[in-house]
């Protein structure tokens, strides 16, 4: 991340990937978007209508694009 | 502005959207409406040397989601989507303003496989198209056919959600590199330049159908959450499937951009090297 974009080379990039992936950093992060998610649904819950569903649609909508 | 002729006929065609069709469908219907409208709002093919970048971006595609919500919102809470369609495009714009601007800022070339504004028409022009769609969603909400506290309050939604993402946008660029990088810092900075620019298209949708305070609070609050979600998302993709760069994987890397996942190795600053 330090070196500027012009001097960053394909190995770099390599090397930073491996290192998420050695330490599971791609899993941990889908998990804490997923987290994100479910609170999301607690917080349309908290809405104060009577129609709830139309909010619980676009959530779900937006859930199934971040998978 | 907007040719009064089609609200009716969008408004019945909103009402059967929303019954009868799941949400994506709706999205891709309205869309296509938010399309059109933008035609009128920016024409295409005009010598002013903005339309031709900003059609040049436009054209680059975009799913008009934000817009699409904002008339969902509106119809599902009871309102009148006609009332609310002027917001919509003002969402859009402001939308493509902070695409086109980020590319500048950001360095990127190209975007959905095609030529970033600034490489094409250099930066100058860039930064005016953006300023221009900025504009333009001042202008259109503004002439929305509301009351006039509804209109202060479309203008307060946009004004805010301007404001917060360009305050996340600083600090995810100053984010960079920084020693102090930390996950507090990482939700701080996205909650700001995804969270409210997620939920304000539906708060202005709510606002207006009419929709109390409380509701339109705990839309923000909804976008505050989804928003870094949905940018973890992003960084997963330029990870695994690249951002539409000509394939190109990890350009978030290269690019030094302040991602969730060095937070997440214990190697953490490793990734400086």
């Amino acid at each position: 991340m330090l070196k500027p974009r012009d001097e960053t080379t394909d190995a770099d990039i390599q090397w930073v990937l491996d290192v998420y992936n050695k330490y599971g950093a791609i899993q941990h992060a889908q998990k804490f978007a997923d987290n994100l998610v479910e609170q999301a649904y607690k917080t349309i819950d908290e809405i104060p209508v009577e129609n709830k569903m139309i909010f619980k649609e676009i959530a779900s909508f937006m859930a199934q694009r971040m998978s | 502005m907007l040719c009064d002729c089609d609200y009716d006929v969008f408004v019945a065609y909103a009402r059967e959207i929303i019954t009868d069709m799941r949400i994506e469908e709706s999205i891709k219907i309205y869309g296509a409406k938010i399309d059109e409208l933008l035609k009128e709002l920016i024409p295409p093919n005009r010598n002013d040397y903005l339309s031709a970048p900003i059609w040049h971006h436009m054209r680059t595609g975009g799913k008009r989601v934000r817009p699409a919500l904002c008339l969902i919102t509106c119809e599902a809470l009871g309102g009148n989507p006609h009332e609310a369609i002027h917001f919509a495009l003002a969402i859009e714009a402001m939308h493509n303003m902070f695409l086109i601007h980020d590319d500048i800022e950001d360095g990127d070339t190209m975007r959905r496989d095609q030529p970033t504004v600034w490489v094409q028409y250099g930066t100058a022009n860039a930064i005016n198209a953006g300023d221009y769609l900025l504009a333009c969603a001042y202008k259109t909400t503004l002439a929305s056919p509301i009351s006039v506290e509804k209109k202060i309050a479309l203008l307060q939604a946009l004004t805010s959600t301007y404001e917060r993402t360009v305050e996340g946008q600083a600090l995810d660029i100053n984010a960079r590199a920084a020693e102090d990088f930390a996950v507090d810092k990482y939700m701080k900075m996205v909650e700001l330049k995804t969270g409210y620019y997620l939920a304000c298209g539906m708060a202005g949708g709510a606002i207006v159908s009419g929709a109390s305070e409380q509701v339109v609070d705990k839309i923000w609050t909804l976008g505050k959450t989804m928003g870094p979600a949905f940018q973890i998302r992003d960084d997963l993709i330029d990870l695994t499937h690249g951002k539409g760069r000509g394939g190109v994987i990890g350009s978030d890397v290269k690019e030094g951009k302040a991602s969730f996942f060095i937070l997440l190795c214990p190697a953490g600053r490793q990734c400086g090297r």
